[in-house]
């Protein structure tokens, strides 16, 4: 993951604050999800993509700044 | 090898009276008590510590009792793996506090305002997540805390009234609070001892009642291991919303500060860890364990539960039986208001100071104002709580807890800012992400609870 360059500014924030902001959109696509799954029942296909794109988000955010 | 812009002569304003010698001999005691092993250097690391317990303090007040009490009365045993899952997510945050506050060498507020603008630092952190918190919160304490003194005074004789026993409450509250950081250290360990016996004291009286009523550990052992939340929305409100309460920015903040308060350096942050731990943690899952298991053992599935915490307590206390259980019930309950009252006070104080760049000085009136601003809360003793400010302040929290808990993991991992000090463990960062993802969802489930899509 170091070489992904986490701490390189794209635009007006570091790479890896975008990546926060990723991470809170996947988070909402969950609970949406969840909040469907848990009414009506169906809704399942956005509850799996919220929370793996929250993994993969929280994955890659926990890489350490790089040498 | 990064450079850093860290000031290793760093002090906050507050620790100025604390004699260089005195932290000198911490030092010292700290290499002999890591040197003698974790177990036996634990009561230095205890004696030593103390912003852990004046966390601790402020979290473990009406609002955690209260919802610790219903859980029992309404779930029995089985959600008491909550809390420790709750309050360790956080304690990720907390080291990044202890690493900022020892080895940062800045205070957490002025940096975050260089680094992520006023806005995040002085306004989402100083005010609305420290100082509001504090002042907004403790009429909830004062109410809680008037009324048991008029219950403790009940049980053997007329009562004493709220209307008239607030200035007892007021005064001592006010007193400890105001010997903060005075007196060269003197005054901090007043605070801080009064807090650490004010939660041991705690303790054995929540356990003396749990003695009394019995406890079913096979249950208890479940709930704590095994996760369990009731089914549908109203399972995951509980989860996120137990979560988020145990450990949030006013706690981050407190910690960094009176971290600082005691002068500590980079040699102190294995003592800042320990006391995180020991001092925060253990008590906060301990107390609530107790609370959840006594209402468990007697309230749950005796039908009708109440909801506030006074109407708690005054169901369950004929079912204590013993007038020694009583009184244990209401004087343990009785040390969770006036200890978070005298923590909120030094919250109040710290977060109004750095929401205006203004230098603390404990021997001014600006601080002493702004340290006693939380006892308006004494109104309680006669009005219902401010509820409309509650709820405006619970939803500001509610929606910014999370940007704060982003600029902190932020700084954590800034290069340029901590140099070698920065966050190296992906563990760390995971940690630390988990509780951000926990406070994005708070956020985000009270946005749909106000757009309808998430029915409790």
């Amino acid at each position: 993951m170091s070489s992904f360059g986490l701490d390189r500014k794209l635009g007006p924030m570091r790479l890896r604050a975008w990546f926060l902001l990723l991470n809170f959109i996947f988070n909402g696509v969950a609970l949406y999800g969840l909040s469907r799954v848990t009414v009506e029942g169906a809704g399942w296909p956005i509850l799996v993509v919220g929370v793996i794109g929250t993994l993969a988000c929280i994955g890659v955010l926990s890489a350490p700044a790089k040498e | 090898m990064a450079e850093d812009t860290l000031n290793r002569e760093f002090r906050y304003p507050l620790a100025d009276a604390i004699p260089e010698a005195e932290l000198a001999q911490q030092v010292k005691d700290l290499a002999r008590a890591k040197r003698r092993g974790f177990v036996r250097g634990l009561p230095t690391y205890l004696r030593l510590g103390g912003p852990g317990f004046i966390g601790a303090a402020a979290t473990l007040g009406a609002g955690t009792m209260t919802s610790a009490m219903l859980a029992g009365a309404q779930f029995g045993y089985k959600t008491l793996w909550i809390y420790w899952v709750a309050v360790g997510s956080g304690m990720f945050m907390m080291a990044a506090m202890a690493r900022f506050t020892c080895q940062g060498g800045f205070t957490l507020i002025d940096t975050q305002a260089r680094l992520h603008g006023w806005f995040i630092a002085r306004v989402l952190t100083a005010i609305v997540g420290l100082a509001t918190v504090c002042v907004v919160f403790n009429f909830g304490q004062v109410a809680l805390g008037t009324h048991l003194i008029d219950s403790i005074a009940q049980i053997d004789g007329p009562g004493f009234r709220q209307g008239l026993n607030w200035p007892l409450y007021i005064v001592l509250t006010s007193w400890i609070a105001l010997s903060y950081g005075r007196s060269r250290s003197g005054g901090t360990k007043l605070l801080e001892n009064f807090m650490k016996w004010g939660i041991v004291a705690m303790i054995a009286c929540f356990a003396a009642c749990l003695f009394v009523v019995g406890i079913d550990w096979g249950a208890a052992l479940k709930g704590t291991l095994i996760p369990w939340l009731p089914s549908g929305t109203m399972g995951i409100d509980l989860f996120i919303a137990s979560s988020a309460a145990a450990i949030g920015v006013a706690d981050w903040a407190l910690f960094h500060y009176t971290g600082h308060a005691k002068g500590w350096r980079r040699e102190h942050e294995g003592l800042a860890r320990t006391d995180m731990v020991a001092g925060f943690f253990v008590p906060f899952f301990v107390v609530c364990f107790l609370v959840v298991s006594v209402f468990a053992a007697t309230l749950y599935a005796s039908g009708e539960v109440p909801t506030s915490a006074p109407e708690l307590a005054r169901a369950l206390v004929p079912l204590l039986g013993e007038k020694g259980a009583q009184y244990a019930f209401m004087i343990g309950f009785l040390i969770v208001p006036v200890t978070s009252t005298i923590a909120m006070c030094i919250g109040s104080a710290i977060g109004i100071h750095e929401a205006f760049g203004w230098k603390p000085d404990v021997h001014s009136w600006r601080w002493k104002i702004c340290l006693l601003l939380p006892q308006i809360g004494f109104l309680a003793a006669w009005y219902p709580s401010p509820v409309t400010l509650i709820i405006i302040i619970a939803a500001a929290l509610s929606l910014t807890n999370n940007i704060v808990g982003w600029s902190l993991y932020m700084m954590l991992n800034d290069k340029k800012l901590l140099g070698e000090s920065r966050s190296k463990s992906r563990l760390w960062n995971v940690g630390v992400m988990v509780q951000v993802t926990l406070l994005n969802c708070v956020a985000i489930t009270y946005v749909f609870n106000r757009l309808g899509w998430w029915q409790s």
